[in-house]
């Protein structure tokens, strides 16, 4: 038979910021334009409000009243936190809803005494954390639930429940607004009321919830639950006998921490991607250097590498005590097969190779161009991230310089036989053009159209010239880019 | 196979039976596209791991007619490194000289000791058919050094530098753009080269063939 626990926290976003409970004050969140309460303290719910007023409706009651702004998103992962402490008394917990706790305690009610005993330890664990709560254990979690938030809490005895939760209201099966409001409508106010309805008729009213929600909390149909996932941490720390200073032994430290890391990934089937390496020293100081790789790698030799350089800061003060590793992220590792001669592909090789260009000149140092659906010459080229491959680029049929300038270098001349560039006059003896580029006009409307041209002059240099004609009309010249 | 037993060097030129009978990882030489430029190498074309050294106005376009040839004859990437106020290179234009924009990697490193460090990493690994680099100090222990890191990992190494000096390099040209109507020319001259003779030459660009040819040989 299972049993589980459910554990509800009614005051848990006020509890959570350690707000006094005999303070009278509120949180707010907003749905739409309006202001409403999202969390309330157990003073402010004996004077009367409760989560989902309208805050006119509160500060006309108490205009002094305290308010701040509701973080959902950090109460829910504080809840998660929570959840990660309550595996103290099972392995299997998760958060339930936005204030609740479920903890599957099938056969663990040995370990702390029975089941009385295990109540007793987490209420006395909850009261520690100054929380206030109300906690059940029953058959199913849903029973579980009803009978902590809406019945008197406690342990509910094995078979017990259709007696025992027929008194309590419907709103206790956590149903649909909608539902509750129709329940109510047709006067079914307490569980055992609706228990005694025929379902198929409610099933046709309500729908298939209502009683697919009667069969999970009585127990006639399992109710599948999410559990919390452990988060591993893949870290790895070896204390030494004696303080250490020397470079060497901190890369043996390092050698050693490796390998025992690595044999752990390598059961997950993960790589690492990040790792820290951390240095504590005697006075209680840290110093840490961090490497990170562009693909999942396991290769102890090819990380160990990578803290060539950063190393080079070792600054050991007094002595180090203690070395810790830590893979901070880490990816699936995707095992590479080798070409059929036993060389290893050149593709191979430049995922490591990139990983040290980019530890030593930095991340954004190392790219790719890739092309763009563009016939404007700036636009057509964009830098791309190295490793993945970039389409192939089409041929485009009249010539491009092989170094562009950007911005383009404004020059003098007036279209005759001559410019003037970088103080040099330079003497045209051949050109061929126009090529007119028109903006993308969907794009940059305002930007003039540009007549280029390949012109060559008396020393031999190629350049590829143009000149701006704002509204057809004559413009500056600019130079755009080399020729070969 | 069958083509061994056809008449050979009559009915096949050159390029074609280096292709059908010998495999291309073999070729330890890359050809410049002409049999009278190749005849100024002492190798008969450009050995495929080694130091070259490029100046003058003309050095980008010429080091990108060698690397066009490097890779139209080895399958590879080309690796572009250089400081980081813009390179400048345009992959439209590459295209011409017949490197495949998806085939270049573009690394900036603002020191030049990072710069050397890169180029020698590049070099060693392996990854890369042919390195573009633009150097501006060099002595003769680094390029030493590059030299051996290009051997030993079969990638062809084209430093762009500024002035002249002791080195390790295979070869050293000077390359000056020429005026010819438009099309790709320049003067080149092959300043070192170990166990050659120096060469005076004025070559041109084939953009569809793809390779260099010579319009002047001129005497040195």
């Amino acid at each position: 038979m299972t049993r589980f626990v459910s554990i509800q926290l009614p005051f848990w976003a006020t509890d959570r910021l350690g707000w006094a409970p005999d303070r009278r004050a509120a949180l707010l969140t907003k749905e739409g334009t309006t202001l409403l309460l999202a969390g309330v303290t157990p003073a402010a719910a004996r004077a009367g409000l409760r989560p989902g007023q309208r805050l006119a409706d509160a500060l006309a009651a108490f205009p002094d009243l305290p308010v701040e702004a509701f973080d959902a998103e950090a109460s829910a992962l504080a809840l998660t936190r929570l959840a990660a402490r309550c595996r103290r008394w099972s392995p299997l917990t998760a958060p339930d809803g936005e204030g609740a706790l479920l903890l599957d305690v099938t056969g663990v009610a040995g370990l702390f005494g029975g089941e009385e005993g295990l109540m007793a330890d987490i209420a006395a664990a909850f009261t520690g954390f100054n929380l206030h709560y109300r906690i059940a254990l029953a058959d199913t979690p849903g029973a579980a639930w009803a009978w902590a938030g809406f019945g008197a809490g406690g342990i509910l005895p094995v078979g017990s429940l259709r007696q025992m939760l027929a008194p309590l209201p419907v709103a206790a099966l956590r149903l649909a607004p909608e539902i509750l409001a129709g329940l109510h409508r047709l006067g079914l106010r307490q569980i055992g009321a609706l228990l005694d309805q025929p379902r198929a008729p409610l099933a046709n009213r309500f729908g298939r919830e209502i009683v697919a929600r009667l069969d999970t909390v009585l127990g006639r149909v399992p109710q599948p639950v999410r559990w919390q996932v452990p988060t591993v941490a893949y870290r790895e720390r070896t204390p030494f006998v004696e303080p250490i200073g020397t470079r060497e032994s901190v890369e043996a430290a390092l050698t050693h921490l490796l390998a025992r890391l690595i044999d752990r990934l390598t059961a997950a089937g993960l790589g690492v991607r990040r790792l820290i390496f951390t240095l504590e020293r005697v006075d209680g100081s840290r110093q840490d250097f961090t490497i990170g790789t562009a693909q999942a790698e396991r290769d102890p030799r090819v990380l160990a590498r990578l803290f060539r350089d950063p190393l080079d800061g070792l600054d050991p003060g007094f002595g180090i005590e203690a070395a810790r590793l830590e893979a901070v992220e880490t990816a699936e590792f995707l095992r590479r097969q080798p070409g059929l001669d036993g060389r290893a592909a050149a593709s191979d090789r430049l995922a490591p190779l990139l990983d040290r260009l980019r530890q030593r000149l930095g991340e954004n140092s190392v790219y790719r161009l890739s092309p763009q659906q563009s016939h404007w010459p700036e636009a057509a080229v964009r830098r791309a991230d190295p490793l993945t491959p970039v389409p192939l680029f089409t041929a485009i049929p009249p010539p491009r310089p092989m170094q562009l300038y950007a911005p383009p270098h404004p020059i003098e001349g007036d279209g005759t036989g001559y410019f003037i560039w970088r103080n040099r006059r330079h003497s045209i003896r051949h050109a061929e053009g126009p090529e007119r580029i028109a903006p993308e006009w969907w794009r940059t409307p305002d930007r003039p159209a540009r007549d280029y041209w390949r012109v060559e002059d008396t020393a031999g240099g190629r350049y590829w010239l143009f000149q701006s004609r704002p509204q057809d009309r004559p413009g500056p010249w600019f130079l755009h880019g080399v020729f070969p | 196979m069958i083509l061994s037993s056809l008449a050979p060097q009559t009915s096949f030129s050159d390029r074609t039976r280096r292709i059908v009978l010998e495999p291309p990882e073999a070729r330890a030489i890359v050809s410049l596209g002409a049999r009278d430029l190749d005849a100024c190498l002492p190798w008969g074309g450009l050995p495929r791991g080694g130091l070259h050294e490029i100046l003058g106005e003309g050095a980008w376009g010429w080091a990108y007619a060698l690397a066009g040839r490097a890779l139209a004859e080895r399958r590879g990437e080309m690796l572009l490194l250089g400081p980081p106020s813009p390179l400048g290179a345009y992959p439209p234009g590459l295209v011409r000289f017949g490197i495949a924009p998806e085939r270049v990697l573009i690394a900036e490193a603002k020191a030049e000791n990072d710069r050397l460090w890169t180029l020698e990493e590049s070099l060693r690994s392996g990854c890369f058919a042919v390195v573009v680099a633009v150097v501006d100090s060099r002595d003769l222990t680094a390029s030493r050094r590059l030299h051996l890191a290009a051997e030993a990992g079969q990638s062809m190494a084209l430093l762009l530098c500024r002035a002249g000096g002791a080195s390790a390099a295979l070869t050293r040209w000077e390359v000056f753009p020429v005026a010819g109507n438009g099309n790709t020319y320049w003067r080149v001259s092959l300043q070192r080269c170990r166990g050659g003779r120096s060469a005076d030459f004025i070559a041109g660009w084939d953009h569809d063939a793809l390779r260099l040819y010579p319009t002047a040989l001129l005497g040195d």
